[in-house]
């Protein structure tokens, strides 16, 4: 895994992300609507693309990843670990398919997380 | 920087699997929504999502999300936000002017009205209630006091619910005779007691810990609390959190904010058994230094009441969140500064100077009529702080010296029952 990915990617998500290029997949939707209610939220789409908007400017460390196999053939992506401090792993890419997208890919609590 | 597919338009290679691809359709969705243990069904339909052909994976994007946040605020009753902007629209006000005028956050106002977030349903009745008679905003618009100074801001906050704290000189008449924003004259012989006492003096109130109690509930390798235990070997004094208060309040990062937490549930626990135990829950909570950060904000913006309201971790209660707030506010200049109200101060309140203590919130007693718990209570928590903020102004003291004062008198004998 590199280090965080860096403030040229932190500020691209950003922007994608403010503006409304964005997509969620449905495993991520599904186990990140009881992880928003667990911190006082009211779940829904847009609350999911506010906490890692969040956890992006707060400037929570971020790392690139490489994505399908053999790595890399599906690009890169962009996880952060632990973003709760329960295990919390969100993972995201941009992708150029219609538009310049961010796709928030997992939004889900580590199996691995040891606490 | 990017990473684009290889494919373009239709011929999206699906995230998960990255074997299928992603075909647009429109499909009705029909899925169970819960709020304060209600579940209700919602039904979103004509939903624009993209589907893979290999493993099913859904993608949706804004457009989706906006159908699904209207069927749920549909569901659940609640405004959907072209509705919340209409209600502002027809006041005339800006989003920064309607903040001010309720006291929400400007972000906030904007997230509702994008359908970014949506609002729960207590702030749903209060946006209803504006919208409902012109009598309630200009209410707000009385509370609202003094226009913002040259920097846009307040000179007096005001909170939306302050109606629930009268000012503390209408309290009225207390059982011994004065009234309570009186400075008790009990306090008044001790005038000069008061203003020697230092509570951030090492000699005053140095409490005792054991680490290896906290090391087996919080983590022997807890690095903030490997922190303290160093700095502050044995025993934590007032001072030394109003030195992790000053960092905190500098540097306003997680770990400076969670020291502070965590030396404050030192102090106020001491070598009591469950206290390592209670600790740990609170710092395990999800949201626990989301929770930190933003009552934090509020203790140093001087808006304590709103710190209360916000305040909400498991085991952690009034006595001792109140703590927190005292010694945040260590970290800066206030003009109000947050005090600590747990049941010791409340008793020595109603048993040594006499006071009626049902202003200041709910409480359990035990059978011998001693408060021995307090129950969650802005408003009175409000009142308490102004008042003993009010009587240090008059005795020329520090406010936290009353508490601490009050804190180390001996009880009556035989409370009235």
């Amino acid at each position: 895994m590199s280090s965080d990915a860096g403030k040229e990617v932190r500020d691209e998500l950003l922007r994608l992300l403010d503006n409304d290029d964005w997509q969620v997949t449905e495993s991520a939707r599904s186990t990140a609507y009881p992880i928003l209610r667990t911190m006082g939220r009211m779940p829904s789409d847009g609350a999911i693309i506010e906490h890692v908007s969040h956890l992006l400017r707060t400037d929570f460390p971020f790392h690139a990843v490489p994505l399908g196999e053999p790595p890399g053939s599906a690009g890169t992506g962009y996880m952060m670990n632990n973003a709760d401090g329960r295990g919390l792993y969100i993972k995201m890419t941009i992708r150029q398919a219609r538009t310049t997208e961010v796709w928030v890919v997992s939004f889900h609590v580590s199996q691995h997380f040891r606490g | 920087m990017t990473a684009p597919d290889t494919q373009t338009g239709q011929d999206v290679l699906c995230p998960t699997c990255y074997r299928g691809h992603m075909h647009p359709r429109h499909v009705t969705e029909r899925f169970p929504y819960e709020v304060d243990g209600e579940t209700t069904m919602v039904v979103a339909e004509n939903v624009p999502v993209d589907v893979c052909d290999n493993c099913g994976e859904q993608l949706s994007g804004p457009e989706a999300a906006r159908i699904r946040h209207e069927a749920i605020c549909r569901a659940l009753k609640l405004l959907t936000p072209a509705e919340i902007r209409a209600i502002r629209e027809r006041l005339n006000l800006t989003q920064a002017e309607f903040a001010r005028l309720t006291r929400l956050g400007e972000a906030t106002i904007c997230r509702w009205e994008r359908g970014r977030l949506l609002q729960n349903p207590a702030m749903d009745r209060y946006l209803r209630l504006m919208a409902a008679s012109e009598e309630n905003v200009r209410f707000l618009q009385k509370l609202q006091g003094p226009a913002p100074n040259k920097n846009g801001a307040l000179d007096t906050p005001v909170g939306p619910d302050m109606e629930a704290a009268p000012p503390v000189n209408q309290l009225g008449v207390q059982p011994n005779g004065g009234h309570m924003n009186e400075v008790p004259s009990q306090l008044v012989e001790h005038q000069q007691e008061l203003q020697q006492l230092d509570p951030l003096s090492a000699a005053a109130q140095a409490i005792e810990y054991r680490k290896s109690h906290w090391d087996r509930h919080v983590g022997a390798d807890d690095a903030d609390l490997n922190f303290l235990a160093c700095h502050y070997a044995g025993a934590i004094t007032r001072g030394h959190l109003a030195g992790l208060a000053r960092t905190a309040q500098a540097q306003r990062d997680s770990t400076s904010i969670r020291r502070l937490f965590l030396g404050t549930m030192l102090w106020g626990y001491g070598t009591v058994g469950y206290g390592p135990h209670r600790t740990a829950k609170m710092l395990a909570a999800t949201d626990a230094l989301q929770v930190l950060h933003s009552t934090l904000d509020c203790v140093w913006k001087g808006d304590t009441r709103t710190a209360y309201e916000r305040f909400h971790l498991p085991k952690c209660g009034p006595a001792f969140f109140t703590k927190f707030f005292y010694f945040a506010g260590l970290g800066c200049d206030l003009k109000v500064q947050p005090l600590i109200l747990d049941s010791v101060v409340m008793n020595k309140l109603e048993q040594w100077l006499g006071l009626d203590v049902t202003p200041f919130g709910r409480f359990t007693r035990d059978k011998d009529r001693r408060i021995s718990a307090i129950g969650r209570n802005a408003a009175g928590y409000e009142r308490y702080v102004q008042l003993l903020n009010g009587w240090a102004r008059e005795l020329r003291c520090r406010a936290d010296s009353i508490e601490l004062f009050l804190f180390t008198r001996s009880a009556p004998a035989n409370p009235a029952k």
